[in-house]
């Protein structure tokens, strides 16, 4: 009689053991990336904002169209509140009291895209500096119109998602970005878009155990995490955002450069404002010097045009020109900004 | 297995000691402790511990270590690895002199050798590591003067406490921890007696056995009065050298009424808790044991005291358990004797994973050496001159680049320098012109723009202004190194 040749028992165990170990673990996958999702949905539906809604997309969020609330804003370190009447218009934009924008022979059209500094957080209708330097144009005959897309809270890659949008709406001659210093920070305030939060991390619950492992190492062994999650941080201080080697900074110039790309396929000049952070001292203690450095060294290097507001608030008293309690920049402020980028921006609409 | 293939009885001790230093040696971490450099003698943020005569001694043996042709951090580093091995040796011997097992006696030198707080103390520039050595060699006197309670040793052992009390932090906690722990071992509870159990043990090969045996007979005198002549000598000392010791060192009754539960809770847990796992919850296996549950009292009274100690000399921020250092060999002596051999096997090995990672992830390897192959992009071959920031930028420098020019902007911004700011500036556009490249680094111009340092060294405003006015800043970066090359206006 035949013998049959059967591979060895214990073999045989160590890979059903294997097979089943691999197959709970991707059933466990494919639960806990459907958990996470149903989880993300739910914090969409759930987001309620006076201003904002989520929007699809890139931008995570946007003011909603034809918006005339007054809204108050509390201050954390428990200064007097503030209010402000935030209008919109039906594009969801700051509104201009000549909307919609004449036809581009009458005015050349100026776009304005940033964030709370561009938008003019606490500050009156027209006088934010996107509709400052329209004022200061036209007074000198060069007839503009300012389309001021600044969103509170956008970071660059918003921004950038936004102005591709904007461009083919709008077909601006020319585009104004402000940039701040919390440029590359992560938006705060609406759930982080899982491809943030993952990355291209090959497992979701492996990547969410870091964070069990980090625990357990906290509770036995010390401070540092063992294993650094792939979700960005937002850091108080920017400067840790941009040192030697951050992905942050590298990703926040890109998308500076991939703006200037965009308007350039669209035939629109692009100018980078680095407005400085109105929080602190205009004085030697100001600690930013290196990121303004920074984005103007990589806007030359590109050949994108930058002004660096802090050249001409250097050694101003910021108390003046700031709002008190919440230190966005008030009119006089923003008149400042105005003036400041003004000389290059007249010199690209000469150009 | 035949008796030519074990090792002599005492080798197993200094192996284990010399495969921990090995290891430390090899873990070299590149961050800095916070008191690192002020101990070294460079310009660092001030700290009372430096004017401790430890400091002074410590910084003698790594000065003469440096003979040897070991850089200043290469000789620190060897120094704390040397001391900590040998403090586990001691403890071997220690653990040896009282009775317990060949194998209780490697497993105690284990849990002083592969402690979290050991390790980070071995692997760090300080005097943590010199404390547990003394602390170490104070039991291995006081073993020995409860086995043989000879003067000379009770001699030894008072001057060592005293002159560590005067010389040091620590040496507070190992005055008030040895007298316990001697009473302890010299009278032990019933049948735990350790001299008593010597007799079966192989100790006996070490030719100690006759003294071992003699020891429980010794009278109330005899062993009193060793322990008393301790206290005097130490006492003695003590009062011959009071004047050299920083007051600030102890705190008064004030400042402990008032540190709150939450504060000394939070020490409890991270630095006497967790940094010195698992041997924490050893200690807290024995107090169920009936045996060894008065011993594992008395070292968690100590494990107060120096709480109390440590909450002030760190301002209450805790310092990984350095502070309780001291106390480590009489835990070792006791969780090596209170554990069954496997469980005690077991928990030498977590320790050794928990202190192995400890290390590493506080050793900063990436970030040096990005920052040093950033440098080199930088620098290109140049001859260049660091001004380097106060914090990481030292260390690594430190560490990983002790060949390069460099000076701190805390040694430029003290108050004490003895040139004046525009002198220093002068020097550095002479240094410029003659080709050297300056590199100031981001961290140096961060400290420089930071008010509370503008304000604590009060040179940095000035020191800042002229070097903007008489150099343009050509920002720099690559890799972990961020720098503005610092070229004459």
């Amino acid at each position: 009689m035949a013998t049959m040749v059967r591979p060895p028992r214990r073999l045989l165990q160590i890979a059903l053991l294997l097979t089943s170990v691999a197959v709970c673990f991707a059933i466990g996958e494919w639960l806990w990336r459907a958990a996470v999702r149903a989880g993300q949905a739910a914090e969409d539906l759930a987001f309620s904002e006076k201003l904002y809604e989520r929007v699809p997309g890139g931008e995570l969020y946007a003011l909603k169209a034809n918006l005339d609330v007054v809204e108050t804003f509390i201050d954390e370190g428990g200064a007097p509140p503030l209010t402000m009447r935030v209008r919109t218009n039906e594009q969801r934009l700051r509104r201009h009291v000549l909307w919609p924008p004449p036809p581009k022979e009458a005015a050349v059209r100026v776009l304005f895209v940033g964030d709370s500094y561009t938008f003019g957080l606490l500050v009156p209708d027209g006088e934010t500096y996107a509709h400052r330097v329209e004022g200061m144009l036209t007074t000198v005959s060069m007839p503009v119109f300012a389309i001021n897309t600044g969103v509170p809270g956008y970071n660059t890659e918003q921004q950038l998602v936004c102005l591709r949008r904007w461009l083919k709406e709008f077909q601006p001659d020319h585009v104004v970005h402000g940039f701040v210093m919390n440029d590359a920070e992560p938006p705060i305030g609406v759930p982080t878009p899982l491809i943030d939060v993952y990355g291209n991390a090959s497992s979701w619950l492996l990547e969410d155990g870091k964070r069990v492992l980090n625990s357990l190492c906290v509770a036995c062994c010390d401070d540092h995490p063992l294993a650094p999650l792939r979700r960005p941080r937002y850091e108080k201080d920017y400067r840790l955002s941009w040192g030697a080697g951050a992905t942050k900074a590298s990703r926040c110039c890109d998308a500076i450069v991939a703006m200037s790309d965009a308007c350039r396929e669209h035939d629109a000049t692009f100018l980078t404002v680095v407005l400085p952070d109105f929080t602190k001292a205009f004085d030697a203690t100001y600690p930013y010097h290196s990121i303004h450095a920074q984005v103007c060294a990589r806007c030359n290097q590109h050949g994108i045009a930058v002004v660096d507001v802090l050249d001409d608030l250097m050694g101003m008293d910021v108390t003046k020109i700031r709002i008190p309690g919440d230190h966005h920049p008030n009119a006089a402020g923003h008149r400042l900004i105005a003036k400041a980028l003004l000389p290059t921006l007249r010199e690209q609409l000469r150009d | 297995m035949t008796e030519s293939y074990r090792l002599p009885h005492r080798s197993d001790g200094l192996l284990l000691a010399l495969f921990a230093m090995v290891l430390y040696l090899l873990a070299q971490p590149a961050a800095l402790h916070d008191q690192s450099l002020v101990l070294l003698g460079l310009p660092g943020v001030p700290a009372p511990v430096a004017d401790t005569p430890l400091a002074a001694l410590w910084l003698w043996c790594v000065e003469g270590l440096r003979f040897t042709g070991l850089g200043l951090h290469a000789a620190a580093m060897t120094l704390a690895a040397v001391a900590v091995a040998a403090a586990s040796w001691l403890t071997r011997a220690s653990a040896r002199m009282l009775g317990l097992t060949r194998c209780e006696a490697l497993v105690a030198a284990a849990f002083v050798a592969f402690t979290p707080a050991a390790a980070t103390a071995a692997t760090t520039v300080h005097v943590h590591a010199i404390e547990l050595c003394i602390a170490a060699m104070a039991i291995w006197l006081a073993s020995r003067l409860a086995r043989d309670g000879r003067w000379i040793t009770a001699a030894l052992l008072g001057l060592l406490l005293g002159g560590a009390f005067v010389a040091s932090s620590a040496g507070l906690l190992l005055a008030v921890a040895i007298v316990p722990f001697w009473l302890t071992e010299a009278w032990p509870r019933g049948s735990d007696t350790a001299i008593g159990n010597a007799a079966n043990d192989d100790a006996a090969a070490d030719g100690d056995a006759a003294a071992l045996l003699q020891a429980p007979s010794q009278t109330l005198r005899q062993r009193l009065l060793p322990m008393l002549t301790v206290v005097a000598i130490a006492m003695a000392t003590v009062f011959a050298c009071q004047w050299q010791r920083p007051p600030e060192l102890v705190p008064t009754w004030d400042q402990i009424v008032n540190y709150d539960l939450g504060t000394l809770g939070n020490l409890l847990a991270r630095d006497a808790g967790r940094s010195f796992l698992p041997l924490s919850l050893g200690i807290l296996a024995a107090l169920w044991s009936y045996r060894w549950h008065r011993r594992a009292l008395v070292v968690l009274s100590l494990v107060g005291i120096g709480l109390l100690l440590g909450c002030h000399l760190t301002s209450t921020l805790g310092d990984n358990g350095s502070f309780l250092l001291p106390l480590l060999p009489i835990a070792s002596l006791l969780v090596a004797r209170a554990l069954t051999r496997r469980w005690a096997i077991a928990l030498v090995l977590v320790a050794v994973a928990l202190s192995g990672t400890k290390v590493l992830l506080r050793a900063e390897h990436n970030a040096a050496a990005a920052f040093v192959d950033g440098y080199q992009q930088i620098a290109a071959e140049r001859t260049c001159r660091i001004i380097a920031g106060p914090y990481r930028d030292q260390a690594f420098l430190l560490a990983r680049l002790a060949h390069v020019s460099q000076e701190s902007v805390l040694g430029l911004a003290s108050a004490d320098v003895t040139n004046t700011v525009p002198q220093i500036v002068a020097e550095m556009l002479d240094s410029v012109s003659s080709g050297t490249c300056l590199l100031l680094t981001d961290e140096a111009e961060q400290a420089l723009r930071e008010p509370e340092f503008r304000v604590r060294y009060p040179h940095s405003a000035a020191l800042l202004k002229e070097l903007e006015a008489k150099f343009v800043w050509q920002r720099q970066r690559a890799a972990g190194f961020a720098a503005a090359e610092l070229v004459a206006r």
